[in-house]
């Protein structure tokens, strides 16, 4: 996992797709009412060409998730896909330092009336340091958000 | 094999060669040329049935036989790429992976 302050996208940022917790919730679930289409985005990306960053919260939380929803086993299995997909370059994770953590929190108040979450404004932070504009997300909240935040484009739309 | 069978096969066999030489023509890579298989006594007799049953010329009935075979190979080809893919992107691996547990079950 990589801390902002020393990374450098080896790709164009606007290519580049920030993954929300929602999306991989969707594509894993195939009861969920997103699961076509999360999985038609998932397979219509280009691996190499649009890399996907998403932060270590996010990861740790789905982990928790799998193992409640279909068990250890599959967690385990969730856990090794994704540290896979962060050895083949397809996925970046950004480990949540204290200088995100400052900055997230002073966000949620600077935007009380947004109802930012800690995760939310974290992953404000994360996609304006590396200059990141598309969100892969299925969230209401998210698309709430983006009315405020212009410069955001949540995908699929 | 009977006389009559001889000649389809002939005439199978030409049309999956003609392809074959226009594969090579247009320099396609090994992956995407045609692939030539044989058919089996069974095969020809559906053929033959085919041929009765629905009174067409021979040559349709070979070309419906290849369209139908080509169908079910793009049909076997999907999970066959999805699967490469999957090599590319590990992360599509995880695609339905919470309803795996009931499926084992």
């Amino acid at each position: 996992m990589i801390e902002t302050e020393q990374m450098e996208l080896p790709y164009p940022q606007e290519k580049s797709v920030f993954l929300d917790r929602s999306a991989l919730e969707a594509f894993m679930d195939p009861s969920h009412p997103f699961f076509r289409k999360a999985a038609a985005f998932f397979y219509g990306l280009d691996d190499f060409k649009q890399p996907l960053i998403t932060l270590n919260l996010i990861i740790y939380e789905l982990h928790e998730r799998v193992r409640e929803q279909a068990g250890p086993e599959q967690a385990q299995f969730f856990i090794n896909a994704i540290k896979r997909a962060e050895q083949v370059r397809v996925l970046t994770i950004i480990s949540v330092d204290e200088s995100i953590e400052q900055e997230a929190a002073r966000l949620m108040l600077e935007h009380q009336g947004d109802g930012l979450s800690f995760l939310e404004a974290c992953t404000l932070i994360v996609m304006n340091d590396l200059g990141i504009q598309r969100l892969f997300s299925f969230s209401d909240q998210w698309a709430h958000i983006s009315r405020e935040w212009t410069n955001l484009q949540i995908v699929p739309s | 094999m009977e006389a009559k069978w001889v000649k389809v096969w002939d005439q199978l066999w030409d049309r999956l060669d003609v392809q074959k030489r226009q594969t090579k023509r247009g320099k396609r890579t090994a992956k995407e040329s045609i692939q030539v298989y044989a058919l089996g006594e069974e095969q020809l007799d559906q053929l033959e049935q085919a041929i009765r049953k629905r009174n067409i010329p021979l040559s349709q009935a070979i070309q419906e036989a290849i369209d139908l075979y080509c169908q079910h190979q793009n049909i076997e080809a999907i999970p066959k790429i999805r699967e490469e893919r999957k090599d590319q992107n590990p992360l599509l691996r995880l695609e339905g992976l919470c309803a795996r547990r009931e499926e084992q079950a």
